[in-house]
């Protein structure tokens, strides 16, 4: 006899959908934690593996380095690093991107707390010293980025898995 | 037994999902999706002290073209779901057998991930 099924299925949004109505929550006032999709920040964040803190952002404060969340085009979401700012006009490179992406200061949607890794319950915070390392070295290396993505995308992880 | 605190039920993208929800995180990383007759349930139960399976099927009949019997049945497989999902909690929750088989298979399987490895991160700070 077929055993009956009692496991509720994941349920996932797209993104485009879900989106609006995080940014929608975020401005009322909440935080929101929520799953991560794509490789756009590889190596530190792993698609639907980590998670992220998010929290309404204070344009004024954000500064280059910090990652947040943009609308770069209409109901296009992406989570991606800040890496210059001029007046309005926002640079933005994802830690697994090689090229930049640009938005309006008023596009960012999206400040973030800090992440969940692995399913950790603690919160890799992004002014605490794990990320702050992390991402003094990454952007230090970012002339050779495309070798080192490769590799890891191509050997190391199908090796030892993503870290 | 009763809901716990904190999981509301919310419309988003025409779906009708529980939410974990603080005072002020709202975390969708670990949502639960439900049909319209659990949404129903959900909204109902949530405003009570507590309930029993016999609530749940009297909500079903009363609102849908269902008989006792089979409201019975599936509210029961229902709250054992939810119990699984850990949004309800209390002494009188309904066991299925299946649910059990799941449970233990859930138990194997995490053992497994504890053998793994520690994160690279760790093991460069160590």
């Amino acid at each position: 006899m077929k055993k009956k099924e009692t496991k509720l299925p994941e349920l996932q949004f797209p993104n485009a959908e879900l989106l609006p109505e995080i940014v929608k929550m975020l401005n009322e006032g909440h935080t929101i934690t929520l799953r991560l999709r794509g490789f756009s920040m590889r190596p530190f964040l792993e698609d639907n593996r980590d998670k992220a803190l998010f929290t309404k952002p204070i344009l004024e404060n954000l500064k280059v380095g910090d990652p947040v969340l943009a609308e770069t085009m209409p109901s296009h979401f992406v989570l991606h690093r800040i890496i210059n700012i001029e007046g309005e006009k926002v640079t933005l490179l994802g830690d697994g991107n090689l090229i930049s992406e640009h938005c309006k200061l008023e596009d960012i949607r999206g400040a973030i707390v800090g992440f969940y890794r692995k399913n950790s319950p603690t919160l890799d915070r992004i002014d605490g010293r794990k990320w702050k390392t992390y991402s003094t070295v990454w952007m230090k290396l970012r002339p050779i980025r495309r070798i080192l993505l490769g590799f890891y995308r191509r050997l190391w992880i199908p090796l030892f898995g993503a870290i | 037994m009763r809901t716990k605190k904190g999981f509301n039920l919310r419309s988003v993208c025409g779906e009708y999902i529980i939410v974990a929800e603080g005072e002020e995180n709202i975390d969708f990383s670990n949502v639960i999706s439900m049909n319209e007759s659990s949404a129903l349930l959900w909204k109902n139960l949530q405003q009570r002290e507590s309930f029993t399976v016999d609530d749940m099927a009297a909500l079903l009949t009363s609102e849908y073209n269902v008989d006792r019997a089979t409201a019975f049945g599936d509210s029961s497989t229902l709250a054992a779901q939810w119990a699984e999902s850990g949004i309800i909690e209390g002494d009188d929750i309904p066991q299925t057998s299946a649910n059990k088989d799941d449970t233990e298979e859930k138990n194997k399987s995490e053992s497994k991930d504890e053998k793994k490895t520690r994160g690279f991160f760790k093991r460069l700070s160590k």
